[in-house]
């Protein structure tokens, strides 16, 4: 009889033991469960982003689209002559007509049947930085028609590599308020968090992530009055544009 | 004794209660994994797809605009043309420059840039044929009188039928030159001439009926300027096919010319002489004449079914005069040549071109019938231009529908297809 009552003794704290653990592994689940989510719904939006990106440069008239209403055919033909314009303006930066203030993109224009090729945009990161620096890299192609001129027109194909890493958030941002300014046409102010894993340093309207003795930089549309980041942690940036001078002051 | 029941079960409760514990636990993973977290990958499936779809339709987009780079055209009008003429290759050029284009080529060169080798499939439907168009270009000399004769007679009662049986048909009847009257044919209704085998155009009221002198013929001349066997004789059957192939049937009513959009096209040489006549048996303008005739119907979409009259009967040239036995007239010449070289040279250019010969001293016994048995047995359809990979099972297909404009301002529907 003794040895029963003991046998249930032991029985129950080994049951609350197991128990214990059997919640605890749920509970671990669900928390991985709510990272994973929150990776796969990053995951979509750089899909979604990238897939917009090419969509609005081949079919926007503000970009690429050679005028479509003309030809009564909508979307996928390029004009070389505006692709010659974006490689020659928008070597370090994304056009306005399609810019992503989260993500910085890099597009690559290849004609297939002379071999010939534009490239524009941000320049993108070399892989070795991509996978420590970027949250999300995403590369996406589509096939075109380059229009040189009504009778020449060859296949294509366009490559857009989006990219999201603190330098891009930083400089979205910032870019943001310059547009948004200069299509106000007044003074333009916000401020926004972020969190900063690697300084940032600006000068000449170049805006540079600093990878130990390695720089990722890019163009910046405004002349800042920036300082930088010169080091990892929470800044809360504040960025006014100023309509008289064109420029925005940067604090942090 | 009833502690120890007590306490046996409350130490099977606990166990029960970690059980179900361990149940819910589990079928609360089981939920969120395959319920949640596949919805999410899911959502992430569709919006690849999306992705992957809109890639296909820009793709599809930018091919339609796409030009060949010799002609300027764009690849939508020059699938137009391959469904119009039924021809693989165009010739965007003249005579004198020509500019072929092998369309099919050029289309895969894109296609296998633009998808990737063995990722798309494309139809191009080609047009049914909408009805028959017949000519019966006929050799005049006596020794047809009966063979022309028979036409008259049976023509009118043949299409008669071919009408009520829904078989659109159109017959023209071309009697070769050179004129006025000569042989069995009349420039004007002579009916009152022998046997009343004599005919003029006048006896085919139903039917369109062209008095053509191939030396006379400005629409012949055209098409062969230098040619110097160009109606030389009533016999020559194979120039006068091969001008008629080039130029198509000339429309009486409203004297329109040309073949039909989407008819089917046939010929049909009637005599019982070689081209040219069965005087020299072979010679040289005889056999240029029928190679006239087969490159010209080749080129054109004719297909020739030569009727093959009898040469070795008896020929009456004149009411008063007496009749000729043919298989003794010039030491039997028109006969053995008719019977031997002829019978050749007709099975030939039926072979090369996809007709049939038919030999009105044997079997068919009549020309009108022959008209009749080729109808009957012409298939409207036609197959379809298919270029690219055959579609594979078990992937998914994206499909893509484009209308292409033909010449005849008609619309061809190709369907474009694509897979990863």
């Amino acid at each position: 009889m003794h040895i029963r009552k003991a046998q249930y003794y032991i029985v129950k704290p080994i049951a609350l033991i197991m128990t214990i653990i059997v919640i605890f592994v749920l509970f671990y689940y669900l928390q991985n469960f709510n990272i994973g989510a929150h990776k796969d719904a990053a995951t979509i939006d750089a899909i979604i982003d990238t897939s917009n990106t090419l969509s609005i440069l081949t079919n926007s008239e503000d970009c690429l689209a050679y005028n479509p209403m003309e030809l009564g055919v909508y979307g996928s033909i390029v004009s070389t002559e505006k692709l010659d314009d974006f490689e020659k303006k928008y070597k370090n930066i994304e056009p306005e007509c399609s810019r992503n203030h989260m993500r910085g993109w890099h597009a690559e224009v290849k004609d297939l049947m002379t071999g010939d090729n534009w490239t524009f945009g941000a320049p993108d990161y070399p892989m070795k930085f991509a996978r420590r620096v970027l949250d999300q890299r995403k590369v996406s192609s589509m096939p075109i028609a380059l229009r040189y001129s009504p009778t020449k027109v060859n296949p294509g194909r366009i490559t857009v590599t989006t990219f999201a890493g603190d330098l891009e958030r930083v400089s979205g941002f910032i870019d943001y308020v310059c547009m948004a300014g200069r299509r106000s046409f007044a003074t333009y102010s916000d401020s926004r968090t972020f969190h900063i894993d690697y300084p940032i340093t600006y000068e000449n309207n170049t805006m540079c992530i600093v990878l130990g003795k390695d720089k990722i930089c890019r163009d910046t549309y405004c002349y800042l009055f920036f300082e930088g980041i010169p080091v990892a942690g929470e800044y809360k940036i504040s960025a006014k544009y100023l309509f008289t001078t064109d420029t925005v002051v940067v604090r942090t | 004794m009833k502690k120890t029941g007590k306490l046996k079960k409350a130490q099977t409760a606990e166990i029960l209660n970690f059980l179900v514990l361990v149940v819910a636990v589990t079928i609360i993973i089981l939920v969120l994994k395959f319920v949640v977290i596949d919805q999410m990958t899911g959502t992430g499936g569709t919006a690849q797809e999306a992705q992957e779809e809109g890639s296909f339709r820009s793709g599809a987009n930018a091919f339609m605009v796409m030009t060949e780079e010799r002609s300027g055209k764009t690849f939508l009008e020059l699938l137009g043309y391959v469904g119009y003429t039924e021809n693989t290759t165009v010739d965007l050029g003249g005579p004198k420059n020509p500019l072929v284009i092998n369309v099919t080529e050029e289309v895969a060169k894109r296609l296998d840039k633009i998808y990737g080798e063995g990722h798309w499939y494309l139809e191009l439907p080609i047009p049914h044929r909408s009805g028959i168009e017949i000519i019966v270009v006929s050799d005049t000399s006596g020794s047809m009188c009966n063979d022309v004769l028979d036409l008259k007679n049976g023509l009118r009662e043949i299409l008669r039928e071919l009408k009520d049986a829904d078989k659109e048909t159109r017959v023209y009847l071309y009697f070769l030159g050179p004129f006025p009257a000569q042989g069995c044919f009349w420039k004007d209704n002579a009916s009152d001439s022998i046997h009343n085998a004599k005919v003029s155009c006048t006896d085919f009221d139903e039917i369109k009926c062209i008095d053509v002198s191939l030396k006379a013929s400005k629409r012949c001349k055209e098409v062969y300027p230098l040619h110097p066997g160009r109606g030389k004789t009533e016999e020559d059957w194979g120039n006068g096919l091969a001008c008629l192939a080039e130029t198509g049937p000339e429309y009486k009513e409203d004297s329109k010319e040309g073949w039909g959009d989407f008819s089917i096209r046939i010929i049909m040489p009637l005599s019982d002489e070689l081209p040219c006549g069965s005087e020299t048996c072979p010679g040289k303008d005889q056999r240029e004449s029928l190679e006239h005739g087969i490159e010209s119907a080749k080129k054109n979409k004719v297909k020739v079914f030569p009727l093959r009259a009898d040469p070795c009967g008896i020929t009456c040239t004149s009411a008063s005069g007496p009749c000729i036995n043919m298989v003794t007239h010039m030491g039997g010449i028109y006969c053995n040549c008719g019977s031997g070289l002829l019978v050749e040279w007709m099975n030939e250019i039926a072979d090369e071109t996809g007709g049939k010969m038919y030999d009105l001293a044997g079997e068919s016994n009549s020309a009108a019938q022959a008209i009749k048995d080729i109808v009957y047995n012409q298939s409207f359809e036609r197959k379809p231009v298919v270029l690219g990979s055959p579609i594979p099972g078990g992937k998914r297909i994206r499909s893509f529908i484009v209308a292409a404009p033909m010449p005849n301002y008609d619309y061809l529907n190709l369907t474009l297809k694509q897979w990863n």
